[in-house]
C-alpha cells in the first residue's frame, strides 16, 4: 500500500478550499492547503481566504453599505428630523477600516489552520503527477508533497481584453478595494454584476462614474430587472455608453489643475469595429469584463484532467470528480456552476463528507443541488432572484405554459421623505397542464428589486426550492410593516408590457 | 530589543512619531501598569502575556516596543480614557499594535495566548 504524506491536498485557499479543508480535518483527515496570490499588474496582493474575503463579496458589501448609508443620510435623514449635514466620504478611512477587517479574517483563518491541524503553504502549487504536487514560494524555493486525494479550488481572476495599454493603465476589482487614494473620475468597462455594483457604490460615494457596455447589461439575469438596474444607475447620475468597447488606452497628464496628475485616456468605438471614433479621459479605468479560471498553469494537462473548451474550467461529474480518479474540482474553476461563494462552500463540504466521513456501505454519496440558488446583485437598487428569468422559463417550457405576476410598491420607509424609489416583484409560474390555473401553479422564478433584496430573498429561496405554488405563497400571512411581505401580494398577471400599479400602505 | 516606556498618554503621539523614524516595526503595547510594591501588573492577562511577548517580539527584526502602562483607576470604567480611542484597545488590556504598519494590521487582543501571538507576528513578518 502506498503511503502518502497527506490524505487531501487542496490547491486554493478560497471559499471552496477552506470549507473542504475544515470539513476533512473534522473527520481526522491529514490536510494540506496551498494558497498563493499572483500580484496584480499594480503589485497588489492579499492574504488567505480567496476572492470573496479579500477582493470580492466582503469588501464589496461593505463599500455598498457605506454607499447606502450615505444615500440614506442625504435623501431621507432630514425628513425624519435627523440633522446629518452633507455626509462626505473619507476614502482612506473606509478603505483602511475595511482592510483592517479583511486582515482579521485572514488572521482568523491562519489560527483556524493551526487549531485544526491543517498544513498551510503560501506556495504556488502544480501537479507533477496525480498524487504529487510541487509548491513554489515567493522566493522561488520549491518543495514536493504527496497526497491521496487532490482538490482543485483555484477560482478565477479578472479577465483582460488585451487591447494596448489595458494591463498597464487600468485597474480591476483586484485593485479597487486596495488603493489607498480616492479613485476620482472612473470609467467602468463591463456589464457584469461586478461592473455595475462597483459603478453603483462609487457613484453613491461621490465619484463621477461612466459605464461602457459592449452589448447587454447583466447577461443571464432577467432582462426586465437588468434594464431596471441600469435605469436606476442612470437616474443616480451614471453615464452609460452602450454598444462600445475600448480599443486602446494611453497615459496622459492633466494640465487643468495646479498640480499635474496622471490620467488615462480611452480610445473607444462601436463594439463590432476595431477602430476608435471617440475618446475620454478618466482618473481611473476599472475593467470588469468577466473572470478567467486559473486552470492553465497548474499542470492539469500533465495529469490528464480535462477542461471545457470554451470556459477553460475543469470538467467534473455530479460528485465534483474530474476524469482522474483521485482529483476533484469545485467552485469558480469548475465548469457549469454559478460563481458564488456559498456554492463553492457547499461543494467543498460535500466532497470532504463523501471522502472522509466514512459513509456506510450502500448509502448514497452526497451531491450538491445546483438548482434554484438565490442570488443578489448589490447595486444601489438591489436585485435578488431565485430560479428562472421570465425569458428562460418561456424558452424552457413554452409561452403557453408560463405566466408572470407583478406588483410594485413604495416601501413605508420611503413615504416620509417622499422618495421615488420603489420595490418591484415578479413571480414566474409554470403549469404542466391547462387545467391548472396559473394562480395555483408552481413558482419557477421569483424576482425582487428594491431595498434589502438579499435579506428578503433568502427566506423565499428556501420555499421556492421546495417547489411551492403561487397560491401557497399568497395564503401566507405577511409580517407588517415590511417590504418582504410585498412578495405575497403579486396578483397582476401579464407578460412584459403589463403595467404596474404603485401601492403603499 | 529596545523597550521605550511611554509614562502617560500625553506623551504617546510624540513617542510614536520618534520611534517610527528609527524603526521599521513599532509595536505599541497597551497594558496594565506594574504595581511597584508587588512587581506585577494589576491585570491578570497582562501578567500572562508579559513573558510571551518578551520571548517572541524580539524575533521581529528592526523593531521596538512602546510600553504604554495604564493606571487601573484612570482606565477601568472610563470610556474616554485616551488609549481607548487611539490606538484602541481590542476588548481591553493587553492590546498589541503594529502602529506603523504599511497596510492596516488589526491589533491583537489575545496576547496571553502564545499561538495567537506567534501567528500574529508571523503575519507581521510576512509584510516585511
Amino acid at each position: 500500500m502506498v503511503e502518502f504524506e497527506y490524505d487531501l491536498a487542496i490547491i486554493g485557499g478560497g471559499s471552496g478550499g477552506l470549507a473542504a479543508a475544515s470539513k476533512a480535518a473534522s473527520y481526522g483527515a491529514k490536510v494540506l492547503i496551498f494558497d498563493y496570490v499572483d500580484p496584480t499588474p499594480r503589485g497588489i496582493t492579499w492574504g488567505v481566504g480567496g476572492t470573496c474575503v479579500n477582493v470580492g463579496c466582503v469588501p464589496k458589501k461593505l463599500f455598498h453599505r457605506a454607499a447606502v448609508m450615505k444615500h440614506d443620510m442625504e435623501a431621507s435623514a432630514e425628513a425624519y428630523g435627523l440633522g446629518v449635514h452633507e455626509p462626505t466620504l473619507d476614502w482612506p478611512t473606509l478603505q483602511g477600516n475595511v482592510t483592517m477587517h479583511i486582515r482579521s479574517v485572514n488572521f482568523g483563518y491562519r489560527m483556524k489552520f493551526t487549531r485544526e491541524s491543517i498544513t498551510y503553504k503560501n506556495e504556488r502549487a502544480k501537479f507533477i503527477d496525480a498524487h504529487t504536487l510541487e509548491g513554489t514560494d515567493r522566493e522561488g524555493n520549491k518543495a514536493t508533497y504527496t497526497a491521496d486525494k487532490v482538490l482543485v479550488a483555484v477560482g478565477c481572476r479578472p479577465k483582460y481584453s488585451g487591447v494596448p495599454g489595458e494591463k498597464e493603465l487600468c485597474i480591476t476589482s483586484d485593485d479597487l478595494f486596495k488603493i489607498t487614494e480616492a479613485p476620482g473620475t472612473v470609467l467602468v468597462v463591463g456589464a457584469s454584476y461586478v461592473a455595475l455594483e462597483c459603478a453603483g457604490f462609487l457613484k453613491e460615494l461621490g465619484f463621477p462614474v461612466t459605464v461602457m457596455i459592449r452589448s447587454i447589461p447583466l447577461r443571464g439575469f432577467d432582462r426586465e430587472f437588468a434594464e431596471a438596474v441600469v435605469t436606476d444607475l442612470e437616474k443616480r447620475g451614471i453615464l452609460f455608453i452602450r454598444g462600445m468597447t475600448p480599443k486602446s488606452y494611453e497615459k496622459v497628464t492633466s494640465d487643468k489643475e495646479e498640480e499635474p496628475k496622471e490620467q488615462v485616456k480611452v480610445h473607444f468605438g462601436p463594439s463590432a469595429s476595431s477602430e476608435p471614433d471617440a475618446e475620454g479621459v478618466f482618473d481611473n479605468v476599472l475593467v470588469a469584463i468577466g473572470r478567467t479560471p486559473l486552470t492553465s498553469s497548474i499542470g492539469l494537462d500533465k495529469v490528464g484532467v480535462t477542461v471545457h473548451e470554451r470556459s477553460k474550467k475543469i470538467l467534473t461529474d455530479d460528485y465534483e470528480k474530474t476524469c482522474v480518479d483521485n482529483i476533484y474540482a469545485i467552485g469558480d474553476c469548475r465548469h457549469g456552476v454559478l460563481e458564488l461563494t456559498p456554492v463553492a462552500i457547499r461543494a467543498g463540504h460535500v466532497v470532504s463528507e463523501n471522502l472522509f466521513s466514512r459513509i456506510p456501505m450502500g448509502k448514497e454519496l452526497l451531491k450538491v443541488d445546483y438548482k434554484d440558488i438565490s442570488t443578489t446583485v448589490f447595486t444601489p437598487l438591489e436585485y435578488s432572484s431565485v430560479g428562472l428569468s421570465e425569458e428562460a422559463a418561456i424558452a424552457k417550457y413554452g409561452e403557453d405554459k408560463v405566466e408572470v405576476f407583478r406588483t410594485q410598491f413604495t416601501p413605508l420607509e420611503h413615504t416620509v421623505p417622499h422618495l421615488d424609489e420603489v420595490s418591484t416583484v415578479k413571480i414566474v409560474v409554470m403549469r404542466t397542464d391547462e387545467s391548472i390555473p396559473f394562480e395555483k401553479s408552481k413558482i419557477v422564478g421569483l424576482h425582487y428589486s428594491g431595498i434589502n433584496a438579499g435579506e428578503i430573498m433568502q427566506g423565499y429561496g428556501v420555499s421556492i426550492r421546495r417547489g411551492i405554488t403561487k397560491d401557497q405563497l399568497d395564503e401566507t400571512i405577511g409580517i407588517h410593516p415590511t417590504t418582504a411581505e410585498g412578495l405575497l401580494d403579486a396578483t397582476m398577471a401579464g407578460r412584459v408590457g403589463g403595467s404596474f400599479s404603485k401601492t403603499s400602505c | 530589543m529596545e523597550t521605550i516606556t511611554v509614562e502617560n498618554p500625553t506623551l504617546y503621539d510624540k513617542a510614536v512619531e520618534d520611534a517610527s523614524k528609527k524603526y521599521k516595526v513599532v509595536f505599541v503595547l497597551i497594558t496594565g501598569e506594574v504595581d511597584k510594591a508587588t512587581g506585577e501588573s494589576w491585570c491578570p492577562s497582562c501578567r500572562v502575556a508579559a513573558p510571551i511577548l518578551k520571548k517572541l517580539l524580539p524575533t521581529v527584526p528592526d523593531s521596538v516596543l512602546l510600553y504604554c502602562p495604564v493606571v487601573k483607576s484612570e482606565y477601568r470604567g472610563n470610556p474616554s480614557y485616551p488609549y481607548r480611542k487611539k490606538p484602541g484597545v481590542d476588548g481591553g488590556v493587553p492590546t498589541l499594535h503594529w502602529i506603523n504598519a504599511p497596510s492596516p494590521m488589526p491589533p491583537l487582543g489575545q496576547c496571553a495566548q502564545e499561538d495567537y501571538v506567534a501567528m500574529w507576528l508571523e503575519m507581521v513578518k510576512e509584510q516585511l
